[in-house]
């Protein structure tokens, strides 16, 4: 396995799924589009204890993005939806929705305070 | 032997408000008083039941349950639920009626070294699931066909009874990366890496303490009154052969559940005791319940329940049923 540190956002994903599918080289075989999480050799329990962990810790978490609970990985994912799903978010970032939710005071003088009141906007990236 | 039975079964993990959102409150559908889906947590059910009698009788096996987040996106998996739980069994000799409703918190610390992002750390590490509610519940205590109820006066245990009771749980499922082996497919067939025999389980540790808080007699005999503490545990598995590319499914469950301390009236309804086992074999017809989409799944295949679950109202329970089973896998 080459150094995760070297690898693509969707690179890292295989190599780190690779760990924990048994049944699958997925190196030499690697997801098809269509292919479920199942098909893979991901099993339910396996999905949504030890990968969602890792997938947090790994991908989510450094990034600040929203992490997955139990029950938002499913087996029978696709894995071109899969792969979307853990390597982008659609909620804005947790910073943003941090700042929004705590306001600082206007301050009309100050530049700073206009910037405070700069709508928070989503972020998306990782996938290709 | 219980025959001919056409259960409706449904089995519904995900909304569509969750596709667009990580953050949106996510339902949970199935039968059973376990805490999540897992490959032996058997579905949502009715059941309609016709022996060579003529003997009908219906069940019903419902838990939905609703998780949110608790806290920062960014930084939380802790969720809040509220569940609902309604178990009805119509058949005279084993009824069952029970109701509960409950609130609680959801967290699941683990043992992965603090900071670690390397997978084989996360194949390694033990989880442990934590479900903590309180909640409310209701079960008649029904004294049909039960041995020994003949005496005059009757015995409390023979006498139908009602209660409501408040309800303090807390339930722990580990899990471990080896407790869960699974089959992998390329171009729709079983991979040569895949496991003679597929295999799923895990155990469950459940803390309760259960306070009758009203409760009335149909005729006669004592009101059920007082508290019982106590302690249960289960071990639950879904093994599969590849024999049948997988598609015969053994599923089985066993939970011993032990009465630390009852109050005096709790005692004819609530066995110091008790244990409930069951065991099904399913063969898989036409769609995969782990393919993509929504689908009905249609099964044939023989349940075997034997035992007492007095926490859910299920007592004196012994079924033998065969039939065809329709799930439907929610998308």
């Amino acid at each position: 396995m080459k150094n995760l540190k070297a690898l693509t956002d969707e690179e890292a994903l295989v190599a780190g799924l690779d760990v924990f599918a048994k049944s699958r080289d997925l190196q030499k075989n690697p997801p098809k589009d269509g292919e479920t999480l199942q098909e893979l050799g991901i099993g339910p329990s396996n999905l949504d204890g030890p990968v969602r962990a890792w997938i947090n810790a790994k991908f989510r978490r450094p990034r600040d993005w929203p992490l997955f609970v139990s029950g938002d990985l499913t087996v029978d994912m696709k894995w071109s939806d899969f792969r979307k799903k853990v390597l982008t978010h659609n909620d804005k970032s947790a910073k943003a929705l941090k700042a929004a939710a705590t306001p600082k005071p206007p301050s009309k003088a100050s530049p700073k305070g206009k910037a405070n009141r700069k709508p928070a906007t989503a972020t998306s990236a990782g996938a290709k | 032997m219980r025959a001919c039975f056409v259960p409706i079964a449904l089995a519904l993990t995900a909304n569509a408000a969750q596709a667009q959102t990580e953050n949106a409150p996510k339902f949970t559908l199935n039968g059973d008083e376990a805490p999540k889906s897992k490959p032996w947590t058997e579905p949502a059910a009715f059941t309609y039941t016709k022996d060579a009698g003529d003997k009908a009788s219906v069940s019903i096996d419902v838990a939905g349950r609703v998780d949110w987040r608790l806290g920062s996106v960014a930084e939380t998996t802790n969720t809040g639920f509220i569940r609902a739980v309604a178990h009805r069994n119509t058949d005279k000799g084993s009824q069952v009626e029970s109701y509960a409703g409950e609130f609680g918190m959801h967290f699941e610390p683990n043992t992965v070294p603090k900071g670690s992002t390397a997978p084989a750390d996360f194949a390694r590490a033990w989880y442990f699931f934590n479900d903590l509610s309180l909640g409310y519940s209701y079960k008649t205590n029904f004294d049909d066909e039960k041995e020994g109820c003949d005496g005059i006066p009757r015995p409390a245990s023979c006498t139908r009874s009602h209660e409501g009771s408040a309800r303090l749980k807390w339930t722990v499922q580990p899990f471990q990366a080896a407790l869960e082996t699974v089959p992998a497919f390329m171009d729709g067939k079983p991979t040569d890496d895949s496991p003679a025999l597929a295999y799923s389980f895990g155990p469950t540790l459940t803390l309760f303490s259960d306070q009758v808080v009203h409760a009335k007699v149909d005729a006669g005999g004592a009101k059920p009154k007082g508290n019982v503490t106590g302690a249960s545990a289960g071990l639950a598995l879904a093994v599969s052969p590849r024999l049948f590319a997988y598609r015969l499914i053994l599923r089985g469950s066993v939970q011993q559940t032990e009465a630390l301390e009852r109050g005096d009236r709790r005692r004819a309804a609530f066995p110091r005791s008790s244990t409930l086992g069951s065991i099904s074999i399913d063969y898989e017809l036409g769609a995969r319940s782990f393919e993509e989409g929504p689908a009905w799944v249609p099964s044939f295949g023989v349940s075997y329940t034997k035992g007492d679950d007095p926490l859910s109202g299920k007592l004196d329970q012994e079924q033998t049923v065969v039939g065809i089973k329709l799930t439907y896998k929610a998308p």
